[in-house]
C-alpha cells in the first residue's frame, strides 16, 4: 500500500483524509497557556487590602462623629476650612484658576449652609439615616481602590454619594457651625484624602496611615457607640487576612488560553510621534 | 434532501456569511436538493421571497436587537419554525454563524423535533472577555447534541472545539469558496510605471486593522512616490482615514470609495496592482481569495486561518502584525512587480479556480448531511447537557424541558396533519419551462428579481 502523504493544516489542496480528520500532533499545537500570567503574593494582596480598610475606618468615623454632640466653634471652622483649602491647593498646585475655584466653592458653601440646615426639616429621621447608610455603602463599594491611574468609571458616583450623605446628615443639625463642619469634614474625608492616599500608595508609610485611621475609628466608636468596635475588628481581619488569603488561594484557578484565533494586539501605533492623535 | 439554511445574516445585508449561504443554497439546489433559507426580517422585508432559481427565503418577523442579531429567546421561535419545517418537510436544519442567536435557537428547536442538525462556524472568538464567555456558553449549549459541525479553517476548528467543548471528530473543515467566474483578471492590467495602486477592501472597523492601515498609508506614500491607495468599504473608522488624509495632504493619493456593491468588487480590484489585507482576526478571509482570483499579488497579516488559505509563494504574509512588517511586505512586492517577478494573473486565477470551487464545497457539505443521523432520546441528550457544569448543566436541562413542553403544547394545538405541506415541484434543479437557471446572473440582478417576486408572492406568516 502506498504511504499516505503527511497531513498538513492547509486548505488549498485536497488531502487524502476525511474532512473531520484530526491529526493528534498538529491539533492545538499553537495553543499557549497562561502566557504573561501575573500572580500576586500574599503581601501584595495585604497591601492592597489596606485601602478598603482605610476607607471603611474613615466612613465609620465620619458617621459616628455626627452622634458625638460636639459644639463646633467659629475658630474650629476657620482652622478646618484653611486646612482643607491648603491641602486641596497643595494637591492641585497654587494656580490662579485653582485658587479661584477654592474661593468660589468656599463662598457658596458659607452662603448656602442656612439652606442646607433646613433642607430636610419635613423628612423623618429614619428616612434620612436610611438614605445616609445607602449612600455611604454606595461610596464604600464603588470607591476607586486601584493603585494605577487608569480611568475608573464609578469615581463620580462614589464621590457624589458621599457628599449627598454628608448633606443629609448636616441637614439634621441645629447649629450653623455644625452644618458647615460636617460638610467640610466630608470634603476632607472623601474628596481630599483618597487622591492623597493614591499618591502615596506603595510607600512604606502606608501601614502607619492605616493604623492611624483604624485607631481613630476605634476611638470614636469607643466614645460614641462601643458595639461598633466588634464589626470594625472583624472587617479589619477580613481586609488584611481572610480576603487576601482567599485571593491568593484562588489564583491557582487562573487558566488562560491563547492561540492563533486571538485578535492581534497593536503595539506599535501609539508610541510614534504625530500618530497618537488616532489612538482612542 | 430537504434542507433549511438558517441564520440571522442574509441579504439585503452584505457580508461573508450572507454570501456563503446564498452560494451554498444555489449549489445545493443545482445538485437536486430542495433548499429554503430562513432569516429574521429586515425593515419592511417580512414574509416569503424567492431567489432564483426558486429558493424560498422566509423573513420571519423577529426584530433585531443589536448588530443584526435578534434577542436570544431559546424557544419562542419554536412554534413558527415548527410550522415552517413541517410545511416544507425539512429533514436537515443547517445553522450559520456563532453570532447568530436565531440560528442557535433554531438548532435547539429542530433537534427537539427530531430533525438532523448541522452548524457552520464562520468566525473566531477569544476567551478572555465577558461577551466571549457568554457567547461561548450559548454555543456550548446549542452544539451540545448537534450532529455535525463545519468550520472554515483548521484554526477555526480548534477554536470551535475549545469553545463549544465538543469532540474534534465531530468537526469537519470545509473551506469557504468563491464564485471564481465573477472574479476574473483583466486582460489589460494597469501599467506600474507611473503609479502603483494598493487596493484595500474591507469594512472600516477596528477588527479589520484599519488602525494598522492608517500607519501604513503615510509611510508607503513617503517611501514610493508612485503609491496610491484605493480603499473600498465603509464603517466607523472612515473618519480616521479622512483625518489622516487631511493631515498628510494625501487627497490625490488616497481614494475612499465608501461601500462597494458586491457586483462591482471585481471592477475595483482589477484597477489595483497590490491587494492589502490588514485584518487582526480572520477565520478564513474571502477577501484575499477574491483578490488572488483577480490576479493581484496580496500582502496580508498572518492571523487566524489566513496562513492556511494559500501556499507561501502566493501571498506575502507579514511576520508580525505591525506597521513596519506590512510596509516591508508591500515594498518587497513593489520591487517584485518592477522586476516582473509576480506570477501572471491568468495563472493565479486558474489555480484559485482549482483550489476553492463551490462544486467541491457543496459536495463535501452534502457528505456531512449524509453522515449525520444520530437520534438520541431526550433523556440521553439531557444527561449529556447535565454533565456540562453544575450550574450551566441544570440551566440547559431546564431549557430542554421547557422546549419539550412547548413543542408538546404546539403539537396539541396544531397537529401535524393540519399543516399544509408545500408540493415539491422543482425536482432536480431544472426549471419546468426549460429555461436555464439564473446562476450566471449577477447578484444585484437577482436581488432586483427577488424584490419584484417578493411583492407578488408576499404572504403573511
Amino acid at each position: 500500500m502506498k504511504k499516505k502523504e503527511k497531513f498538513e493544516k492547509v486548505l488549498y489542496r485536497p488531502q487524502p483524509y476525511p474532512d473531520n480528520h484530526t491529526e493528534e500532533e498538529l491539533f492545538l499545537k499553537s495553543l499557549k497557556r497562561n502566557k504573561n500570567l501575573k500572580t500576586y503574593s500574599f503581601l501584595e494582596c495585604v497591601n492592597q487590602g489596606q485601602l478598603p480598610l482605610q476607607q471603611l475606618s474613615c466612613t465609620v468615623s465620619f458617621f459616628l462623629l455626627h452622634f458625638l454632640d460636639i459644639k463646633v466653634t467659629d475658630s474650629m471652622i476657620y482652622v478646618m476650612a484653611v486646612v482643607t483649602m491648603l491641602s486641596y491647593l497643595t494637591m492641585t498646585g497654587f494656580s490662579v484658576h485653582e485658587i479661584r475655584t477654592v474661593i468660589l466653592f468656599g463662598g457658596f458653601l458659607f452662603g448656602l449652609s442656612p439652606i442646607i440646615q433646613t433642607l430636610t426639616r419635613s423628612i423623618s429621621d429614619d428616612t434620612i439615616y436610611a438614605m445616609v447608610s445607602i449612600c455611604l455603602f454606595t461610596n464604600f463599594f464603588l470607591h476607586d481602590y486601584s493603585i494605577s491611574n487608569g480611568d475608573y468609571m464609578s469615581k463620580c458616583v462614589s464621590l457624589n454619594a458621599a457628599i449627598f450623605a454628608a448633606v443629609c446628615l448636616a441637614s439634621r443639625l441645629d447649629d450653623l457651625n455644625n452644618v458647615l463642619g460636617t460638610i467640610i469634614i466630608a470634603i476632607l474625608t472623601y474628596g481630599i484624602i483618597p487622591p492623597a492616599r493614591k499618591k502615596m500608595a506603595g510607600s512604606k508609610f502606608m501601614p502607619l496611615v492605616t493604623i492611624f485611621f483604624f485607631t481613630m475609628s476605634l476611638w470614636i466608636s469607643y466614645i460614641s457607640v462601643p458595639i461598633v468596635i466588634i464589626p470594625l475588628c472583624i472587617s479589619a481581619v477580613a481586609c488584611l487576612v481572610v480576603v487576601p488569603a482567599f485571593f491568593v488561594h484562588l489564583q491557582k484557578q487562573k487558566d488562560n488560553i491563547y492561540g492563533p484565533w486571538d485578535e492581534a494586539v497593536l503595539t506599535d501605533l501609539v508610541c510614534k510621534g504625530g500618530r497618537n492623535i488616532y489612538a482612542e | 434532501m430537504k434542507i433549511c439554511l438558517i441564520s440571522d445574516f442574509f441579504y439585503p445585508n452584505f457580508g461573508g456569511v450572507e454570501c456563503h449561504i446564498y452560494n451554498l443554497a444555489q449549489n445545493l439546489y443545482k445538485r437536486g436538493h430542495k433548499v429554503i433559507i430562513v432569516t429574521h426580517c429586515y425593515d419592511d422585508r417580512v414574509g416569503v421571497r424567492y431567489l432564483r432559481p426558486f429558493i424560498k427565503v422566509y423573513y420571519i418577523p423577529f426584530y433585531m436587537l443589536i448588530r443584526l442579531v435578534i434577542l436570544p429567546n431559546f424557544f419562542i421561535s419554536l412554534p413558527i419554525l415548527r410550522h415552517i419545517f413541517i410545511r416544507e418537510q425539512i429533514e436537515i436544519v443547517h445553522g450559520h454563524a456563532a453570532f447568530s442567536t436565531f440560528a442557535l435557537d433554531a438548532l435547539l428547536s429542530a433537534k427537539m423535533m427530531g430533525l438532523r442538525t448541522v452548524f457552520t462556524d464562520h468566525s473566531l472568538f477569544g476567551f478572555n472577555d465577558f461577551g466571549a464567555i457568554m457567547t461561548n456558553k450559548m454555543l456550548e449549549f446549542a452544539l451540545g447534541d448537534i450532529d455535525g459541525v463545519i468550520c472554515v479553517s483548521h484554526t477555526s476548528k480548534e477554536n470551535t472545539v475549545l469553545r463549544a467543548r465538543i469532540s474534534p471528530s465531530k468537526v469537519r473543515v470545509i473551506p469557504n469558496a468563491i464564485d471564481t467566474s465573477l472574479f476574473v483578471p483583466t486582460d489589460t492590467p494597469p501599467s506600474s510605471r507611473d503609479e502603483i495602486v494598493i487596493v484595500v477592501m474591507s469594512r472600516l472597523v477596528y477588527r479589520k486593522g484599519i488602525d494598522l492601515l492608517s500607519g501604513i498609508i503615510p509611510e508607503m506614500c513617503a517611501a514610493d512616490k508612485r503609491v496610491k491607495f484605493l480603499i473600498g468599504g465603509d464603517g466607523p473608522k472612515r473618519l480616521m482615514l479622512e483625518e489622516l488624509r487631511e493631515q498628510h495632504r494625501l487627497h490625490e493619493r488616497v481614494v475612499l470609495l465608501g461601500n462597494v456593491e458586491q457586483s462591482r468588487v471585481r471592477d475595483v480590484l482589477i484597477q489595483g496592482h497590490i491587494f492589502l489585507n490588514t485584518s487582526l482576526t480572520e477565520a478564513f478571509c474571502m477577501a484575499i481569495v477574491e483578490a488572488v482570483s483577480c490576479g493581484l499579488p496580496v500582502v496580508s497579516t498572518a492571523v487566524g486561518g489566513i496562513v492556511e488559505v494559500f501556499p507561501a509563494d502566493f501571498v506575502c504574509l507579514a511576520e508580525e502584525t505591525t506597521t513596519e512588517s506590512l510596509t516591508k511586505g508591500l515594498l518587497q512586492t513593489i520591487s517584485r512587480i518592477d522586476a516582473g517577478e509576480v506570477p501572471a494573473p491568468q495563472e493565479l486565477h486558474r489555480q484559485v479556480k482549482n483550489m476553492y470551487s463551490w462544486a467541491d464545497v457543496t459536495r463535501r457539505t452534502e457528505q456531512v448531511y449524509k453522515e449525520c443521523s444520530s437520534r438520541p432520546s431526550l433523556a440521553e441528550r439531557m444527561s449529556v447537557q447535565k454533565s456540562r457544569g453544575p450550574v450551566a448543566g441544570v440551566l440547559y436541562c431546564i431549557c430542554y424541558a421547557i422546549s419539550y413542553l412547548l413543542l408538546a403544547i404546539t403539537t396539541f394545538l396544531q397537529p401535524e396533519c393540519t399543516i399544509e405541506t408545500v408540493p415539491y415541484i422543482y425536482e432536480g434543479g431544472r426549471r419546468e419551462d426549460g429555461r436555464s437557471n439564473a446562476l450566471g446572473r449577477s447578484l444585484s440582478e437577482q436581488l432586483k428579481y427577488s424584490d419584484l417576486s417578493g411583492s407578488d408572492h408576499k404572504k403573511s406568516l
